[in-house]
């Protein structure tokens, strides 16, 4: 590898960083507050990025113009799918929730395939493959507006956390639910509204991702899987941490693609691993979202 | 403004306080006391909502609150400083504090409480922006009384405000519970100290394995000879 080709690396590691912190942070909000591992994020991804497909082929939507209709809806059904399906098991043990997140990303990924057929699709407005050079290395545009946009939408996830009524009120519920009961806290609503933002959050990865690359209905489990991975990386608790395991996880994910693309999968979970027997509580690792 | 009767609460089978009576008037400082596991808290998590009684009644100004959830029963005007403090650890002690005031929709009034409070405790003033997990326990306590005075209650339920604390570090926090009290708050104090409780009382209720006992005028039970040889040591 020439060094042209090691910087080239560098720059869609750092750009593919974005994305990933944006999939891994939703997530991450909901494992950390409501201590659900939502395997149905991914699927909340794809929907994310249908949206965005069906809004640009049907009727010609820009498709950075479509994200915040994706992260509305997105937070509409993530806030019913909780209040009326996964909050009736929120006290039973973790395989329950499990089990029924699991199912949740089978049935909405068949639904997906049965209404929008299994094909690759690609959203492709006119700016697509076009980029600037910094030197001899390419930036694609719309990768670079993916990893400022996933930016942003961190940086206001954590405003909103900090500053908001509601965002205290969902870290003071992940920090200990009786004494936020005793301040008033409704810790229906407030579960309801942190797994919205998770999906939200899903939903405008899934968006961003659709214009950089191609979708199918099966793409979420990918994802899933990489948000976990990130957030154990990370330590589950804090955003910069999120942000710390997505940059190492892309710089992981981009070399081995370059050096062993067929072990890709294989070297990441193998950092997994190793990361958990050297320092089980991630890179950041906090106990909960400060 | 608070009565309870023939309340009887458990957890699962467990039945760990049996036909509770207690009545609390208008501005009254009312003592609860008694040993560890005899009670204590599980009636105040009770009269919060954290636990639903088996059977009986609660009562705040003639409504039947038993059975409410917790956010229901604080805006109905009762808070608690729950035992352990059970501050936000990772939150500042600004935000702790504010957390109290949760519910409420009186800006106005929210600032000048907390300036209130902070006049109260002027050494959260100069920790305000420190997370709560790295205060001293007194300090601690302090931040969870605000916490629970931010809620502006018409009842406050304070629970084992002294466990763990040095007695300097306990009389000033009683020092700032009186002031609240003098502004026409009613207080229960939760107590394992029973001496330290009577002597803040007007009026107290001894909790033993789940009953009530003994129960009177906080002065006179400071010489009742069962309460002098059973809590008092002498």
């Amino acid at each position: 590898m020439n060094s042209l080709e090691l910087t080239q690396c560098i720059v869609n590691a750092l750009l593919l960083s974005g994305t990933l912190a944006l999939v891994a942070i939703g997530f991450s909000i909901v494992w950390g507050i409501l201590n659900i591992i939502n395997l149905a994020h991914g699927a909340f991804l794809m929907i994310g990025a249908y949206i965005t497909y069906w809004l640009f082929t049907l009727y010609g939507v820009d498709p950075f113009l479509s994200l915040p209709i994706s992260m509305i809806l997105l937070f509409i059904g993530g806030y019913l799918v909780q209040r009326y399906l996964i909050n009736f098991v929120i006290r039973a043990p973790l395989l329950v929730t499990f089990l029924l997140t699991f199912a949740l990303e089978i049935i909405i990924m068949n639904l997906a395939v049965v209404f929008w057929k299994g094909d690759l699709r690609s959203v492709t407005p006119s700016y697509a493959g076009m980029g600037f050079a910094l030197g001899e290395v390419q930036v694609p545009y719309v990768r670079l507006a993916a990893f400022i946009l996933s930016l942003i939408l961190t940086g206001l996830l954590h405003l909103f956390m900090t500053y908001t009524k509601m965002g205290n009120a969902i870290r003071a519920t992940g920090m200990d639910i009786d004494a936020a009961k005793l301040q008033g806290v409704k810790i229906g609503h407030t579960y309801a509204v942190t797994f919205a933002l998770g999906a939200a959050l899903a939903a405008a990865a899934g968006s961003l991702i659709s214009i950089s690359f191609p979708i199918d209905p099966t793409m979420g489990g990918a994802y899933t899987l990489r948000a976990f991975v990130i957030c154990v990386l990370g330590g589950l608790g804090s955003i910069p941490g999120v942000m710390m395991g997505a940059l190492l996880y892309a710089f992981i994910e981009v070399f081995s693609g370059i050096w062993a693309p067929s072990l890709k999968d294989a070297i990441a979970l193998l950092v997994l691993v190793l990361v958990l027997i050297v320092r089980p509580t991630g890179i950041a690792g906090k106990a909960f979202y400060h | 403004m608070l009565k309870i009767e023939n309340l009887n609460v458990g957890y699962g089978e467990v039945q760990v306080l049996w036909d509770i009576n207690l009545e609390i008037n208008k501005s009254e400082v009312i003592a609860l006391v008694g040993s560890n596991g005899a009670g204590k808290s599980t009636l105040l998590y009770t009269i919060s909502g954290l636990l639903q009684p088996m059977s009986g009644s609660i009562k705040l100004d003639g409504r039947e609150i038993s059975g409410l959830p917790a956010d229901e029963i604080l805006h109905l005007g009762i808070g608690q400083v729950p035992q352990g403090r059970r501050l936000f650890a990772g939150m500042t002690v600004k935000e702790n504090i504010m957390m109290g005031a949760y519910l409420r929709k009186d800006t106005e009034r929210v600032k000048e409480d907390f300036e209130f409070v902070l006049s109260l405790f002027p050494q959260m003033g100069e920790r305000l922006n420190q997370v709560a997990g790295s205060l001293s326990g007194g300090e601690q306590q302090m931040c969870a009384v605000a916490r629970g005075l931010m809620a502006n209650p018409k009842l406050l339920l304070i629970d084992e405000l002294s466990l763990g604390l040095a007695p300097i570090i306990v009389e000033n926090i009683y020092e700032a519970v009186s002031q609240v009290i003098q502004r026409d708050m009613t207080v229960l104090i939760v107590e394992q100290d029973v001496l330290l409780a009577l002597e803040q009382a007007d009026r107290a209720y001894v909790l033993d394995v789940g009953h009530i006992t003994i129960s009177g005028d906080a002065k006179e039970l400071m010489d009742n000879p069962t309460i002098k040889e059973a809590y008092l040591g002498v």
